[in-house]
């Protein structure tokens, strides 16, 4: 395990191949759920992770947190979410061919087979065949030029000018709704369960309010949660 | 053919440099598709006779080399020290330029799920990539080089294993497109 965290990987996809390449299993969403702890657990042990690259590890280390957190509370999850984790599949699996495909580049080039041109410079000198980080302007540059560049990059820069999308504001619902909506359901029904109240919510954020104002009912006495088991279903009894 | 090919042999010999089918179609006044056909030929040719020579081709330029299997011996003679070593990230971008070139740096990126812009300038101070700027979609696309071509020692892109598959994979051009569509809209939360 040791040996794997001081290991270094050119990306985070690099990372999450190898842990589940490690774990000879295939490239699913439960494999991918699984090795979420161990994904994190590296970037913390990580020492000196590239502060540019730090941002592309963490958005796949969100995503593997969701997927977690989705094979813990299946209910929660959202068809959008679910697309996005159904991308991290293919991308993975995309990586993994060009993978492979760059170790058979690599096998190419150790066996050192390069073709050579007849290139003989003006002075007579043959120059090296690939110029390996030895780069300098050539002598015919002026500034004219170095600024007809410029101009031309900055126009690449020119911001578009967008045209705003048309929306339709949500409606959003507050505690306060949301408390007296469950103290309605709570006079035609001694008892019923959380899922219930999940069920009629439209979003997440009023599954989370839902969530809240029942909270907030229990702290002032007016229900009481029961839970069977870890997991299981939560039921809200009504209190006198 | 025979005397076009042998035409063209020359052209390449003395020309030193990489020559586009257009460039020798309208020296020897004939379609570029005449051109292409004889090059085909005279590749082929090379490949069959245990020439020390070969031909290469690249973005739709031709090129006359000294044969791969000789490299060994003309490094020496040239006192070239070329290593051929890549790092493993840049052995990476390489190959998916290779593969699926021209390509936009946003499409490697998300290959290669990590920012490639560090690579991206080694590998064109390199030589063994080039820029090709789009105007209309105001991005620029990679492709790699004459040189890269020759780094490895084949004739043509077309040469790499499992090529066609990698390059035409529609999944790919799916995967990479829904990558743009998706734009979220986060809720706003009143509590």
């Amino acid at each position: 395990m040791m040996e794997f965290r001081s290991e270094k990987f050119s990306g985070p996809l690099e990372l999450l191949l190898s842990l589940i390449e490690r774990e000879e299993m295939d490239i699913t969403e439960i494999a991918l759920a699984k090795i979420a702890d161990e994904y994190i657990a590296y970037l913390k042990n990580l020492a000196h992770i590239d502060p540019e690259q730090v941002a592309d590890f963490l958005v796949i280390a969100a995503k593997l947190l969701y997927l977690k957190s989705k094979a813990l509370l299946p209910y929660l999850s959202t068809p959008e979410e679910d697309e996005e984790i159904e991308e991290l599949e293919h991308q993975l699996r995309m990586y993994k061919e060009f993978l492979e495909a760059s170790k058979g580049l690599e096998k190419m080039l150790a066996k050192k087979k390069f073709s050579f041109v007849r290139d003989l410079g003006k002075s007579g000198k043959r120059r090296q065949l690939f110029i390996w980080q030895k780069f300098s302007p050539p002598k015919s540059l002026t500034k004219e030029m170095l600024r007809e560049h410029f101009d031309y990059i900055l126009g690449f820069l020119a911001p578009e000018e967008q045209e705003l999308k048309e929306e339709i504001i949500e409606h959003k619902i507050s505690i306060e709704e949301k408390i007296s909506f469950i103290q309605r359901k709570l006079m035609d029904k001694i008892s019923f369960s959380f899922n219930q109240v999940i069920k009629e919510a439209g979003n997440k954020t009023e599954i989370i309010v839902s969530f809240l104002a029942v909270l907030e009912l229990a702290k002032q006495r007016e229900l009481e949660f029961q839970q069977d088991g870890l997991f299981g279903e939560i039921f809200i009894n009504k209190l006198n | 053919m025979a005397l076009l090919k042998s035409q063209i042999e020359s052209l390449l010999f003395v020309a030193n440099k990489p020559l586009t089918a257009k460039e020798l179609a309208d020296l020897l006044k004939i379609k570029s598709e005449e051109v292409e056909a004889a090059m085909q030929e005279l590749s082929a040719n090379y490949l069959s006779s245990e020439s020390g020579l070969q031909v290469i081709k690249n973005n739709g330029k031709y090129q006359l080399v000294s044969s791969a299997e000789n490299a060994a011996i003309v490094q020496e003679f040239i006192k070239d020290e070329t290593s051929g070593e890549l790092s493993r990230p840049s052995l990476e971008a390489l190959t998916v330029i290779a593969y699926r070139g021209p390509i936009a740096k946003i499409d490697l990126d998300r290959i290669r799920g990590v920012n490639c812009s560090l690579i991206i300038r080694n590998l064109l101070i390199r030589g063994l990539i080039e820029e090709k700027a789009d105007k209309e979609k105001k991005e620029s696309f990679y492709n790699v080089t004459m040189d890269f071509i020759r780094y490895l020692g084949i004739n043509q892109l077309e040469d790499l294993l499992d090529y066609e598959r990698l390059h035409a994979d529609d999944t790919i051009d799916k995967m990479l497109n829904r990558g743009e569509a998706v734009e979220e809209i986060v809720p706003g939360v009143q509590i």
